[in-house]
């Protein structure tokens, strides 16, 4: 199934093949190869406008996610019909996060799939509003990072490390 | 005989009439023509950075680049650039002391790539979203999209439609992806396009002034 990609913003370069890649290698790692994601790289000023309308922080932000459907951290959907083969939307603030690898001196398209993966586990229930339920997040990042690092030889690590 | 006495009188009253409108015609050109400039933005056509070189030949502008043997040309037309949702929102429901909004000109555009070991030329033409360009607030689609793609013989002005035309809209979008990382990599990307915007909106508006001071001279003409 589908990765809709988009790319709707201006202030930083996104090349959108190799994204597009580790994107569908981290779904499959996941088990949700089937399903449809949404993958928007957005600006300061889309993330900011859908932080404050969602999330009531009108503020720049490097990831939102809007899953689909409701499940629980590890479960996969059960879709009921073809349409309902969807995760959901990620909103990768390309811009805010391009700002922090400058200023951290890191690898900005690493950082980028990084992210992704991050959205993605919450597309699928995953949380770390609390101790477990961050590790257990943390856990499957590590695990589907670690699935994308042997197919292309990177060595990415999750975005939540050191969150507790 | 009726009407045979009121025959010139009534030529020369038609007459009269068309050169009064005629002249109230051109006066509201003038005042017209006035306005425009005063909201006119760029006095000058604006720069697209990245090195690119303007030609313009009337209504049609050409950007040229050259790197590392390829030579890349980004076509466009203002003619019909405007699209119909923005010139609607600036006649309905205006109160008379609001400003117009601004139009923009979001014309489609060619984009050609000549590699000089090739006979060939790989055109690439490309279109604004609908309704998506000049909204408040950034919208959640791309920017530019690809349409249709196809080489063409280079040098030859004529277009050769028995040569395969790939259109995007049933495209793996693996393989539209490379295309537009492709054009990123020539330095056709979103920061391009939104400065295209800007220099076809200045040149529509520029073409449009002269068109109108035209106008005049042709009304007054007598």
């Amino acid at each position: 199934m589908s990765v809709v990609l988009r790319n709707a913003q201006r202030s930083v370069p996104v090349r959108r093949a190799p994204l597009r890649r580790a994107v569908c290698a981290l779904r499959a790692a996941l088990g949700a190869s089937r399903f449809d994601v949404g993958l928007v790289c957005a600006g300061n000023a889309l993330m900011q406008r859908l932080n404050g309308a969602y999330r009531q922080r009108p503020e720049p932000t490097d990831v939102l996610s809007f899953p689909f459907h409701q499940v629980a951290a590890g479960e996969l959907p059960r879709p009921r019909c073809r349409g309902e083969y969807n995760l959901g939307d990620i909103f990768l603030g390309v811009e805010y996060i391009h700002q922090q690898c400058r200023d951290a001196g890191e690898d900005f398209e690493g950082v980028l799939v990084v992210t992704a993966a991050h959205g993605l586990c919450h597309l699928l229930g995953y949380r770390h509003d609390t101790k477990p339920a961050w590790e257990q997040m943390y856990r499957k990042e590590a695990q589907i990072l670690e699935e994308l690092n042997r197919l292309t030889g990177s060595r990415l690590r999750p975005l939540t490390a050191g969150l507790f | 005989m009726v009407g045979q006495s009121e025959g010139p009188t009534l030529v020369v009253s038609v007459l009269r009439e068309r050169v009064h409108r005629d002249k109230a015609f051109a006066q509201f050109l003038t005042d017209e023509i006035k306005e425009e400039k005063k909201i006119q933005k760029h006095k000058s056509l604006p720069k697209v950075s990245g090195g690119w070189e303007l030609e313009v030949h009337g209504t049609e502008a050409r950007l040229v680049r050259k790197i590392a043997g390829e030579k890349i040309t980004v076509t466009f037309n203002i003619n019909n650039s405007i699209p119909p949702s923005a010139e609607d929102d600036t006649q309905e429901g205006q109160k008379p002391d609001e400003q117009e909004p601004e139009l923009t000109s979001t014309p489609n555009f060619v984009v050609e790539v000549i590699k000089d070991d090739t006979k060939q030329t790989l055109v690439l033409d490309c279109h604004y979203p609908e309704d998506e360009i000049g909204h408040e607030g950034e919208e959640e689609s791309d920017i530019f999209t690809i349409r249709e793609v196809s080489f063409q013989p280079t040098g030859e002005s004529d277009w050769k439609d028995t040569n395969y035309t790939l259109n995007t809209d049933s495209l793996d979008w693996a393989l539209y992806d490379h295309l537009m990382d492709f054009l990123a990599d020539r330095g056709v990307d979103n920061t391009f396009a939104d400065e295209l915007i800007e220099l076809s909106t200045a040149l529509e508006h520029q073409e449009y002034i002269k068109f109108l001071e035209d106008l005049k001279s042709f009304v007054k003409c007598q």
